[in-house]
Protein backbone atom coordinates (compact mmCIF):
# COMPACT_ATOMS: atom_id res chain seq x y z
CA UNK A 1 0.00 0.00 0.00
CA UNK A 2 2.77 2.42 1.03
CA UNK A 3 6.01 1.77 -0.83
CA UNK A 4 9.22 3.72 -0.30
CA UNK A 5 12.24 2.99 -2.42
CA UNK A 6 15.70 4.51 -2.32
CA UNK A 7 14.58 7.71 -0.61
CA UNK A 8 17.21 10.28 0.36
CA UNK A 9 16.11 13.39 2.21
CA UNK A 10 17.14 15.95 4.80
CA UNK A 11 17.12 19.59 5.75
CA UNK A 12 18.42 22.17 3.29
CA UNK A 13 21.49 20.55 1.78
CA UNK A 14 22.12 18.29 4.75
CA UNK A 15 21.27 14.74 3.77
CA UNK A 16 19.99 12.70 6.70
CA UNK A 17 18.34 9.74 4.97
CA UNK A 18 20.40 7.78 2.47
CA UNK A 19 18.44 5.57 0.06
CA UNK A 20 15.96 4.24 2.60
CA UNK A 21 13.36 1.68 1.55
CA UNK A 22 10.35 0.24 3.34
CA UNK A 23 6.77 -0.75 2.70
CA UNK A 24 3.53 -1.09 4.61
CA UNK A 25 0.80 -3.48 3.49
CA UNK A 26 -2.94 -2.95 4.02
CA UNK A 27 -3.94 -3.48 7.66
CA UNK A 28 -0.35 -3.96 8.79
CA UNK A 29 1.51 -2.46 11.75
CA UNK A 30 5.10 -1.61 10.85
CA UNK A 31 7.53 -0.20 13.39
CA UNK A 32 10.58 1.97 12.73
CA UNK A 33 13.26 1.83 15.40
CA UNK A 34 16.83 3.01 15.65
CA UNK A 35 19.09 5.14 17.79
CA UNK A 36 18.63 8.88 18.23
CA UNK A 37 19.54 10.78 15.10
CA UNK A 38 19.01 7.74 12.86
CA UNK A 39 16.55 9.73 10.74
CA UNK A 40 13.30 8.11 11.92
CA UNK A 41 11.32 11.35 12.28
CA UNK A 42 12.91 12.70 9.10
CA UNK A 43 11.60 9.66 7.25
CA UNK A 44 8.03 10.24 8.51
CA UNK A 45 8.21 13.93 7.63
CA UNK A 46 9.42 13.05 4.15
CA UNK A 47 6.61 10.53 3.60
CA UNK A 48 4.00 13.05 4.74
CA UNK A 49 5.39 15.87 2.60
CA UNK A 50 6.85 18.18 5.25
CA UNK A 51 10.22 17.58 3.60
CA UNK A 52 10.74 17.03 -0.12
CA UNK A 53 12.80 13.91 -0.94
CA UNK A 54 16.10 14.54 -2.76
CA UNK A 55 15.64 11.29 -4.66
CA UNK A 56 13.71 8.06 -4.56
CA UNK A 57 10.12 6.95 -4.87
CA UNK A 58 7.23 7.25 -2.43
CA UNK A 59 3.99 5.66 -3.57
CA UNK A 60 0.70 5.15 -1.80
CA UNK A 61 -2.00 2.96 -3.34
CA UNK A 62 -0.12 3.10 -6.64
CA UNK A 63 0.05 6.92 -6.76
CA UNK A 64 3.24 8.87 -6.20
CA UNK A 65 3.41 11.11 -3.11
CA UNK A 66 6.87 12.60 -3.58
CA UNK A 67 6.62 16.37 -4.08
CA UNK A 68 3.08 16.70 -2.66
CA UNK A 69 2.47 19.07 0.25
CA UNK A 70 1.19 17.55 3.54
CA UNK A 71 -2.39 18.76 2.96
CA UNK A 72 -2.43 16.83 -0.34
CA UNK A 73 -0.80 13.71 1.13
CA UNK A 74 -3.46 13.79 3.84
CA UNK A 75 -6.21 13.82 1.23
CA UNK A 76 -4.85 10.56 -0.24
CA UNK A 77 -5.87 8.79 2.98
CA UNK A 78 -2.89 9.14 5.31
CA UNK A 79 -3.12 10.51 8.86
CA UNK A 80 -0.16 11.99 10.72
CA UNK A 81 0.32 12.20 14.48
CA UNK A 82 3.28 14.35 15.51
CA UNK A 83 5.49 13.50 18.44
CA UNK A 84 4.32 16.43 20.56
CA UNK A 85 2.32 19.59 20.14
CA UNK A 86 0.16 18.19 17.38
CA UNK A 87 -3.11 19.67 18.66
CA UNK A 88 -4.41 23.22 18.32
CA UNK A 89 -3.69 24.13 21.91
CA UNK A 90 -5.75 27.34 22.06
CA UNK A 91 -8.85 25.70 20.63
CA UNK A 92 -11.40 23.43 22.27
CA UNK A 93 -11.38 19.66 21.89
CA UNK A 94 -14.47 19.95 19.69
CA UNK A 95 -12.88 22.60 17.46
CA UNK A 96 -9.85 20.35 17.03
CA UNK A 97 -12.13 17.58 15.80
CA UNK A 98 -14.06 19.95 13.52
CA UNK A 99 -10.74 20.98 11.95
CA UNK A 100 -9.91 17.30 11.54
CA UNK A 101 -12.81 17.25 9.08
CA UNK A 102 -11.63 20.33 7.16
CA UNK A 103 -11.15 18.32 3.97
CA UNK A 104 -14.66 16.82 4.15
CA UNK A 105 -16.20 20.10 3.07
CA UNK A 106 -19.81 20.02 4.22
CA UNK A 107 -20.81 20.70 7.81
CA UNK A 108 -23.11 17.66 7.86
CA UNK A 109 -20.32 15.29 6.75
CA UNK A 110 -18.03 16.72 9.45
CA UNK A 111 -20.65 16.38 12.20
CA UNK A 112 -21.50 12.78 11.25
CA UNK A 113 -17.80 11.89 11.33
CA UNK A 114 -17.34 13.62 14.70
CA UNK A 115 -20.22 11.65 16.23
CA UNK A 116 -18.50 8.46 15.10
CA UNK A 117 -15.21 9.55 16.69
CA UNK A 118 -16.91 10.64 19.93
CA UNK A 119 -18.32 7.10 20.15
CA UNK A 120 -14.77 5.73 19.93
CA UNK A 121 -13.40 8.26 22.46
CA UNK A 122 -16.18 8.88 25.00
CA UNK A 123 -13.69 10.81 27.15
CA UNK A 124 -13.81 13.67 24.68
CA UNK A 125 -17.59 14.03 24.86
CA UNK A 126 -17.27 15.38 28.40
CA UNK A 127 -14.21 17.42 27.46
CA UNK A 128 -15.63 18.82 24.21
CA UNK A 129 -15.52 22.43 25.40
CA UNK A 130 -12.15 22.18 27.15
CA UNK A 131 -9.10 23.89 25.69
CA UNK A 132 -6.94 21.23 24.03
CA UNK A 133 -3.77 22.71 25.54
CA UNK A 134 -5.10 22.01 29.04
CA UNK A 135 -5.43 18.26 28.42
CA UNK A 136 -2.74 15.92 29.77
CA UNK A 137 0.04 14.79 27.42
CA UNK A 138 -1.61 11.41 26.92
CA UNK A 139 -5.01 12.96 26.24
CA UNK A 140 -3.49 15.39 23.74
CA UNK A 141 -1.96 12.51 21.85
CA UNK A 142 -5.24 10.61 21.92
CA UNK A 143 -6.94 13.76 20.58
CA UNK A 144 -4.40 13.97 17.77
CA UNK A 145 -5.14 10.33 16.89
CA UNK A 146 -8.91 10.92 17.15
CA UNK A 147 -8.58 13.94 14.87
CA UNK A 148 -6.99 11.86 12.10
CA UNK A 149 -9.92 9.41 12.29
CA UNK A 150 -12.49 12.02 11.26
CA UNK A 151 -11.60 11.43 7.61
CA UNK A 152 -11.24 7.62 7.90
CA UNK A 153 -7.61 7.25 6.80
CA UNK A 154 -6.23 3.99 5.42
CA UNK A 155 -2.86 4.53 7.07
CA UNK A 156 -1.81 6.51 10.13
CA UNK A 157 1.79 7.56 10.63
CA UNK A 158 2.78 8.13 14.26
CA UNK A 159 5.98 9.71 15.57
CA UNK A 160 6.78 8.17 18.96
CA UNK A 161 3.30 7.81 20.40
CA UNK A 162 4.73 6.76 23.79
CA UNK A 163 7.20 9.65 24.15
CA UNK A 164 7.09 11.42 27.53
CA UNK A 165 4.05 9.44 28.70
CA UNK A 166 3.62 7.54 31.96
CA UNK A 167 3.34 3.71 31.51
CA UNK A 168 -0.41 3.77 32.17
CA UNK A 169 -0.96 6.23 29.33
CA UNK A 170 1.36 4.26 27.03
CA UNK A 171 -0.87 1.23 27.64
CA UNK A 172 -3.93 3.31 26.82
CA UNK A 173 -2.60 4.80 23.61
CA UNK A 174 -1.31 1.44 22.39
CA UNK A 175 -4.65 -0.17 23.33
CA UNK A 176 -6.32 2.42 21.10
CA UNK A 177 -3.84 1.87 18.27
CA UNK A 178 -4.27 -1.90 18.30
CA UNK A 179 -8.06 -1.50 18.27
CA UNK A 180 -7.80 0.86 15.30
CA UNK A 181 -5.58 -1.60 13.50
CA UNK A 182 -8.15 -4.37 14.08
CA UNK A 183 -10.70 -2.15 12.34
CA UNK A 184 -8.46 -2.26 9.27
CA UNK A 185 -6.26 0.83 9.54
CA UNK A 186 -2.58 0.28 8.76
CA UNK A 187 -0.06 1.91 11.12
CA UNK A 188 3.51 3.07 10.59
CA UNK A 189 5.01 3.85 13.98
CA UNK A 190 8.36 5.36 14.91
CA UNK A 191 9.13 4.25 18.43
CA UNK A 192 11.96 4.47 20.96
CA UNK A 193 10.16 2.00 23.20
CA UNK A 194 11.40 -1.08 21.35
CA UNK A 195 9.75 -3.71 23.53
CA UNK A 196 6.40 -2.02 23.06
CA UNK A 197 6.65 -1.85 19.28
CA UNK A 198 7.91 -5.42 18.97
CA UNK A 199 4.78 -6.51 20.86
CA UNK A 200 2.36 -4.93 18.41
CA UNK A 201 4.13 -4.64 15.04
CA UNK A 202 4.17 -7.50 12.57
CA UNK A 203 7.32 -6.11 10.99
CA UNK A 204 10.02 -3.65 11.99
CA UNK A 205 12.56 -1.59 10.13
CA UNK A 206 15.77 -0.57 11.88
CA UNK A 207 17.38 2.67 10.75
CA UNK A 208 20.94 3.53 11.65
CA UNK A 209 22.79 6.65 10.51
CA UNK A 210 20.05 7.28 7.96
CA UNK A 211 20.33 3.86 6.32
CA UNK A 212 18.34 0.63 6.41
CA UNK A 213 20.09 -1.57 8.96
CA UNK A 214 17.51 -4.32 9.24
CA UNK A 215 14.03 -5.11 8.01
CA UNK A 216 12.01 -8.16 8.93
CA UNK A 217 9.42 -9.73 11.17
CA UNK A 218 9.35 -8.60 14.79
CA UNK A 219 9.91 -12.18 15.96
CA UNK A 220 12.96 -12.40 13.72
CA UNK A 221 14.41 -9.21 15.14
CA UNK A 222 14.23 -10.53 18.67
CA UNK A 223 16.68 -13.25 17.64
CA UNK A 224 19.39 -10.80 16.66
CA UNK A 225 21.92 -10.58 19.45
CA UNK A 226 23.21 -7.17 18.49
CA UNK A 227 19.74 -5.66 18.31
CA UNK A 228 18.85 -7.17 21.66
CA UNK A 229 21.94 -5.71 23.23
CA UNK A 230 21.53 -2.32 21.63
CA UNK A 231 17.83 -1.75 21.99
CA UNK A 232 16.48 -4.16 24.54
CA UNK A 233 19.34 -3.78 27.02
CA UNK A 234 19.66 -7.55 27.30
CA UNK A 235 22.88 -9.42 27.72
CA UNK A 236 23.07 -11.65 24.67
CA UNK A 237 25.68 -14.01 25.98
CA UNK B 1 -15.97 70.52 31.19
CA UNK B 2 -18.03 67.31 31.48
CA UNK B 3 -19.65 68.11 28.16
CA UNK B 4 -16.25 68.66 26.60
CA UNK B 5 -15.00 65.34 27.94
CA UNK B 6 -18.10 63.58 26.57
CA UNK B 7 -17.61 65.24 23.23
CA UNK B 8 -14.01 64.06 22.97
CA UNK B 9 -14.98 60.60 24.22
CA UNK B 10 -17.39 60.25 21.31
CA UNK B 11 -14.63 61.43 18.98
CA UNK B 12 -12.35 58.82 20.57
CA UNK B 13 -14.87 56.07 19.91
CA UNK B 14 -15.19 57.06 16.24
CA UNK B 15 -11.42 57.23 15.87
CA UNK B 16 -11.12 53.92 17.74
CA UNK B 17 -13.40 52.23 15.23
CA UNK B 18 -11.12 53.30 12.37
CA UNK B 19 -7.97 52.32 14.26
CA UNK B 20 -9.51 48.94 15.09
CA UNK B 21 -10.50 48.15 11.48
CA UNK B 22 -6.95 48.95 10.50
CA UNK B 23 -4.94 47.49 13.40
CA UNK B 24 -6.93 44.26 13.72
CA UNK B 25 -6.12 43.47 10.10
CA UNK B 26 -2.45 44.30 10.59
CA UNK B 27 -2.42 42.05 13.67
CA UNK B 28 -4.18 39.24 11.80
CA UNK B 29 -1.50 39.25 9.09
CA UNK B 30 1.22 39.25 11.73
CA UNK B 31 -0.41 36.45 13.74
CA UNK B 32 -0.89 34.17 10.73
CA UNK B 33 2.12 34.95 8.50
CA UNK B 34 4.58 36.44 10.99
CA UNK B 35 4.95 39.39 8.64
CA UNK B 36 4.57 43.08 9.45
CA UNK B 37 2.70 44.63 6.53
CA UNK B 38 4.18 48.11 6.25
CA UNK B 39 2.05 48.67 3.13
CA UNK B 40 -1.21 48.38 5.10
CA UNK B 41 -1.73 52.15 5.02
CA UNK B 42 -1.57 52.18 1.23
CA UNK B 43 -4.44 49.68 1.05
CA UNK B 44 -6.41 52.13 3.18
CA UNK B 45 -5.52 54.92 0.74
CA UNK B 46 -6.61 52.77 -2.20
CA UNK B 47 -9.95 52.22 -0.45
CA UNK B 48 -10.36 56.01 -0.34
CA UNK B 49 -9.49 56.39 -4.02
CA UNK B 50 -11.86 53.57 -4.95
CA UNK B 51 -14.68 55.33 -3.09
CA UNK B 52 -13.78 58.60 -4.82
CA UNK B 53 -13.96 56.91 -8.24
CA UNK B 54 -17.27 55.22 -7.39
CA UNK B 55 -18.99 58.27 -5.85
CA UNK B 56 -17.48 61.32 -7.52
CA UNK B 57 -16.57 60.03 -10.98
CA UNK B 58 -19.31 57.44 -11.53
CA UNK B 59 -21.89 59.07 -9.25
CA UNK B 60 -22.78 55.83 -7.50
CA UNK B 61 -24.58 55.90 -4.15
CA UNK B 62 -22.33 55.95 -1.07
CA UNK B 63 -23.33 52.52 0.26
CA UNK B 64 -22.58 50.84 -3.06
CA UNK B 65 -19.35 52.84 -3.28
CA UNK B 66 -18.24 51.57 0.15
CA UNK B 67 -19.00 47.97 -0.77
CA UNK B 68 -17.15 48.31 -4.09
CA UNK B 69 -14.15 49.98 -2.42
CA UNK B 70 -13.94 47.19 0.15
CA UNK B 71 -14.23 44.54 -2.54
CA UNK B 72 -11.61 46.21 -4.74
CA UNK B 73 -9.05 46.31 -1.93
CA UNK B 74 -9.96 42.72 -0.97
CA UNK B 75 -9.17 41.54 -4.49
CA UNK B 76 -5.94 43.57 -4.53
CA UNK B 77 -4.97 42.10 -1.15
CA UNK B 78 -5.57 38.58 -2.47
CA UNK B 79 -2.67 39.15 -4.85
CA UNK B 80 -0.09 40.00 -2.19
CA UNK B 81 0.68 36.49 -1.02
CA UNK B 82 0.87 34.62 -4.35
CA UNK B 83 2.59 37.44 -6.25
CA UNK B 84 5.06 38.76 -3.65
CA UNK B 85 5.42 36.74 -0.47
CA UNK B 86 5.23 33.19 -1.84
CA UNK B 87 7.94 33.72 -4.49
CA UNK B 88 10.28 35.21 -1.87
CA UNK B 89 9.53 32.35 0.54
CA UNK B 90 10.28 29.89 -2.22
CA UNK B 91 13.59 31.52 -3.03
CA UNK B 92 14.58 31.60 0.63
CA UNK B 93 13.62 27.93 1.02
CA UNK B 94 14.61 27.11 4.59
CA UNK B 95 17.06 29.95 5.11
CA UNK B 96 16.10 32.46 7.75
CA UNK B 97 14.17 35.33 6.16
CA UNK B 98 15.68 37.91 8.51
CA UNK B 99 14.28 41.35 7.78
CA UNK B 100 13.60 40.60 4.11
CA UNK B 101 9.81 40.52 4.41
CA UNK B 102 9.87 43.88 6.20
CA UNK B 103 11.89 45.30 3.33
CA UNK B 104 9.46 43.67 0.87
CA UNK B 105 6.35 45.28 2.38
CA UNK B 106 8.19 48.59 2.84
CA UNK B 107 9.04 48.42 -0.86
CA UNK B 108 5.40 47.66 -1.67
CA UNK B 109 4.34 50.63 0.45
CA UNK B 110 6.66 53.02 -1.39
CA UNK B 111 5.68 51.52 -4.75
CA UNK B 112 1.95 51.90 -4.11
CA UNK B 113 2.27 55.41 -2.67
CA UNK B 114 4.31 56.61 -5.65
CA UNK B 115 1.96 54.87 -8.09
CA UNK B 116 -1.00 56.68 -6.51
CA UNK B 117 0.92 59.94 -6.72
CA UNK B 118 1.72 59.37 -10.39
CA UNK B 119 -1.77 58.21 -11.32
CA UNK B 120 -3.93 60.58 -9.28
CA UNK B 121 -1.63 63.47 -8.45
CA UNK B 122 -0.88 64.73 -4.99
CA UNK B 123 -3.93 66.92 -4.40
CA UNK B 124 -6.42 66.29 -1.62
CA UNK B 125 -9.55 64.86 -3.21
CA UNK B 126 -12.84 65.67 -1.52
CA UNK B 127 -15.43 62.96 -1.10
CA UNK B 128 -18.98 63.88 0.00
CA UNK B 129 -20.16 62.30 3.26
CA UNK B 130 -22.16 59.11 2.88
CA UNK B 131 -24.88 60.35 5.23
CA UNK B 132 -26.05 63.89 5.68
CA UNK B 133 -27.23 65.46 8.90
CA UNK B 134 -26.34 64.01 12.24
CA UNK B 135 -27.30 63.60 15.85
CA UNK B 136 -27.87 66.60 18.08
CA UNK B 137 -26.96 65.70 21.66
CA UNK B 138 -27.56 69.23 22.99
CA UNK B 139 -23.96 69.51 24.25
CA UNK B 140 -22.47 68.42 20.95
CA UNK B 141 -23.38 67.53 17.41
CA UNK B 142 -22.24 64.15 16.02
CA UNK B 143 -22.15 64.16 12.23
CA UNK B 144 -23.87 61.38 10.33
CA UNK B 145 -20.56 60.29 8.83
CA UNK B 146 -19.10 59.74 12.31
CA UNK B 147 -22.11 57.71 13.39
CA UNK B 148 -21.78 55.70 10.20
CA UNK B 149 -18.12 55.01 11.00
CA UNK B 150 -19.07 53.73 14.46
CA UNK B 151 -21.82 51.46 13.15
CA UNK B 152 -20.00 50.12 10.08
CA UNK B 153 -16.73 49.55 11.97
CA UNK B 154 -18.57 47.66 14.71
CA UNK B 155 -20.44 45.52 12.19
CA UNK B 156 -17.27 44.88 10.16
CA UNK B 157 -15.26 43.86 13.20
CA UNK B 158 -18.06 41.70 14.61
CA UNK B 159 -18.34 39.98 11.24
CA UNK B 160 -14.60 39.28 11.21
CA UNK B 161 -14.61 37.84 14.74
CA UNK B 162 -17.66 35.66 14.00
CA UNK B 163 -16.05 34.48 10.77
CA UNK B 164 -12.85 33.50 12.60
CA UNK B 165 -14.81 31.81 15.37
CA UNK B 166 -17.35 29.77 13.43
CA UNK B 167 -16.66 29.62 9.70
CA UNK B 168 -14.68 26.69 8.35
CA UNK B 169 -12.12 28.96 6.64
CA UNK B 170 -12.00 31.29 9.66
CA UNK B 171 -11.21 28.35 11.91
CA UNK B 172 -8.55 27.30 9.43
CA UNK B 173 -6.99 30.77 9.70
CA UNK B 174 -6.81 30.40 13.49
CA UNK B 175 -5.44 26.87 13.10
CA UNK B 176 -2.64 28.07 10.82
CA UNK B 177 -1.80 30.89 13.25
CA UNK B 178 -1.50 28.43 16.12
CA UNK B 179 0.17 25.46 14.50
CA UNK B 180 0.93 25.50 10.76
CA UNK B 181 2.30 21.94 10.68
CA UNK B 182 -0.78 20.51 12.41
CA UNK B 183 -3.01 22.62 10.14
CA UNK B 184 -1.40 21.02 7.08
CA UNK B 185 -1.87 17.58 8.60
CA UNK B 186 -5.65 18.06 8.66
CA UNK B 187 -5.63 19.09 5.01
CA UNK B 188 -5.49 22.89 5.26
CA UNK B 189 -3.50 24.35 2.33
CA UNK B 190 -1.25 27.02 3.84
CA UNK B 191 -0.96 29.08 0.67
CA UNK B 192 -4.70 29.51 0.30
CA UNK B 193 -5.10 30.52 3.95
CA UNK B 194 -2.24 33.05 3.70
CA UNK B 195 -3.85 34.52 0.58
CA UNK B 196 -7.27 34.78 2.23
CA UNK B 197 -5.84 36.27 5.44
CA UNK B 198 -4.11 39.15 3.66
CA UNK B 199 -7.18 39.66 1.47
CA UNK B 200 -9.46 39.99 4.50
CA UNK B 201 -7.07 42.26 6.38
CA UNK B 202 -6.72 44.51 3.33
CA UNK B 203 -10.50 44.57 2.87
CA UNK B 204 -10.85 45.95 6.41
CA UNK B 205 -8.22 48.60 5.63
CA UNK B 206 -10.04 49.46 2.41
CA UNK B 207 -13.31 49.80 4.31
CA UNK B 208 -11.59 52.09 6.83
CA UNK B 209 -10.19 54.13 3.93
CA UNK B 210 -13.67 54.56 2.46
CA UNK B 211 -15.14 55.52 5.81
CA UNK B 212 -12.60 58.24 6.61
CA UNK B 213 -12.42 59.63 3.06
CA UNK B 214 -15.13 62.29 3.66
CA UNK B 215 -13.43 63.39 6.91
CA UNK B 216 -9.78 63.55 5.88
CA UNK B 217 -9.94 63.76 2.04
CA UNK B 218 -8.03 61.31 -0.12
CA UNK B 219 -4.31 61.63 -0.91
CA UNK B 220 -1.50 59.11 -1.50
CA UNK B 221 0.03 59.26 2.00
CA UNK B 222 -3.29 59.32 3.90
CA UNK B 223 -2.62 55.90 5.47
CA UNK B 224 0.99 56.32 6.44
CA UNK B 225 0.60 57.94 9.88
CA UNK B 226 -2.08 55.39 10.62
CA UNK B 227 0.35 52.57 9.83
CA UNK B 228 2.83 53.88 12.39
CA UNK B 229 0.02 54.41 14.89
CA UNK B 230 -1.22 50.88 14.24
CA UNK B 231 2.24 49.56 15.13
CA UNK B 232 1.84 51.25 18.52
CA UNK B 233 -1.63 49.69 18.89
CA UNK B 234 -0.38 46.25 17.84
CA UNK B 235 2.45 46.39 20.35
CA UNK B 236 0.21 47.68 23.13
CA UNK B 237 -2.33 44.92 22.45
CA UNK B 238 0.30 42.19 22.21
CA UNK B 239 1.72 41.19 18.82
CA UNK B 240 -0.66 38.83 17.07
CA UNK B 241 -3.42 39.24 19.66
CA UNK B 242 -6.61 40.29 17.84
CA UNK B 243 -8.71 41.09 20.88
CA UNK B 244 -5.73 42.98 22.31
CA UNK B 245 -5.50 45.05 19.13
CA UNK B 246 -9.23 45.79 19.32
CA UNK B 247 -9.06 47.02 22.92
CA UNK B 248 -5.78 48.89 22.36
CA UNK B 249 -7.30 50.70 19.36
CA UNK B 250 -9.98 52.23 21.56
CA UNK B 251 -7.53 52.98 24.39
CA UNK B 252 -5.12 54.83 22.09
CA UNK B 253 -7.92 56.67 20.25
CA UNK B 254 -9.64 57.74 23.47
CA UNK B 255 -6.41 58.87 25.10
CA UNK B 256 -5.50 60.71 21.93
CA UNK B 257 -8.87 62.46 21.76
CA UNK B 258 -8.95 63.37 25.45
CA UNK B 259 -5.33 64.52 25.49
CA UNK B 260 -6.41 67.50 23.36
CA UNK B 261 -7.96 68.90 26.53
CA UNK B 262 -4.64 69.00 28.36
CA UNK B 263 -1.88 68.72 25.77
CA UNK B 264 -1.38 71.03 22.78
CA UNK B 265 -2.57 69.11 19.71
CA UNK B 266 0.78 69.46 17.93
CA UNK B 267 2.29 67.26 20.65
CA UNK B 268 -0.29 64.48 20.24
CA UNK B 269 1.62 62.20 17.89
CA UNK B 270 4.90 62.65 19.73
CA UNK B 271 3.20 61.59 22.94
CA UNK B 272 1.45 58.62 21.30
CA UNK B 273 4.74 57.27 19.94
CA UNK B 274 6.58 58.09 23.15
CA UNK B 275 4.02 55.93 24.93
CA UNK B 276 4.64 53.15 22.41
CA UNK B 277 8.39 53.23 23.07
CA UNK B 278 7.73 53.24 26.79
CA UNK B 279 5.42 50.20 26.52
CA UNK B 280 8.08 48.40 24.45
CA UNK B 281 10.70 49.04 27.11
CA UNK B 282 8.54 48.23 30.12
CA UNK B 283 6.31 45.49 28.77
CA UNK B 284 7.45 44.26 25.33
CA UNK B 285 4.69 41.63 25.18
CA UNK B 286 2.06 44.38 25.37
CA UNK B 287 -0.80 44.79 27.82
CA UNK B 288 -2.43 41.47 26.98
CA UNK B 289 0.56 39.39 25.95
CA UNK B 290 0.94 37.41 22.77
CA UNK B 291 -2.03 35.15 22.27
CA UNK B 292 -2.83 33.42 19.04
CA UNK B 293 -5.95 34.65 17.23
Amino acid sequence: MLAIEGVSAGYGRLEILHKVSLDVGPGEIVGIIGPNGAGKSTLLKTIFGYLPPFEGMIRFGGETLAGLSPDRVMRRGIGYVAQAGGVFAHMSVHENLVLGGYSLGTRRAIMTAIERVYALFPLFVKRAGQRAGSLSGGEQRALAVARTLIVSPKLIILDEPSAALAPRFIDEIYGTLVALNRSGIALLIVEQNVRRILDVAQRVVVLDMGRNAFAGASAELRQFDRIRRLYLGEDAS
Amino acid sequence: MVEEILEFLILGMVLGGIYALFAVGLTLIFGVLDIVNVAHGEFLAIGGYALYIAMVIFGLPAALGLVLATLAVFVLGLGVYPLLIAPLQKRLDRRAPGPLFLVLTLGLSAFLQNSLLAAAGGEYLKVPPAVKGGLDLSFTFVSGQRLLILVVASVGLAALFLFLRFHRQGMAIRAVAQNPAAAQSVGIPLGRIFTLTIGLACALAGLAGGLIAPLFSVYPAVGFTLTIKAFAITILGGMGNLLGALVASFIIATVEALSVLVIPSEWQNAIAFGTMILVLLVRPSGLFGKKQP
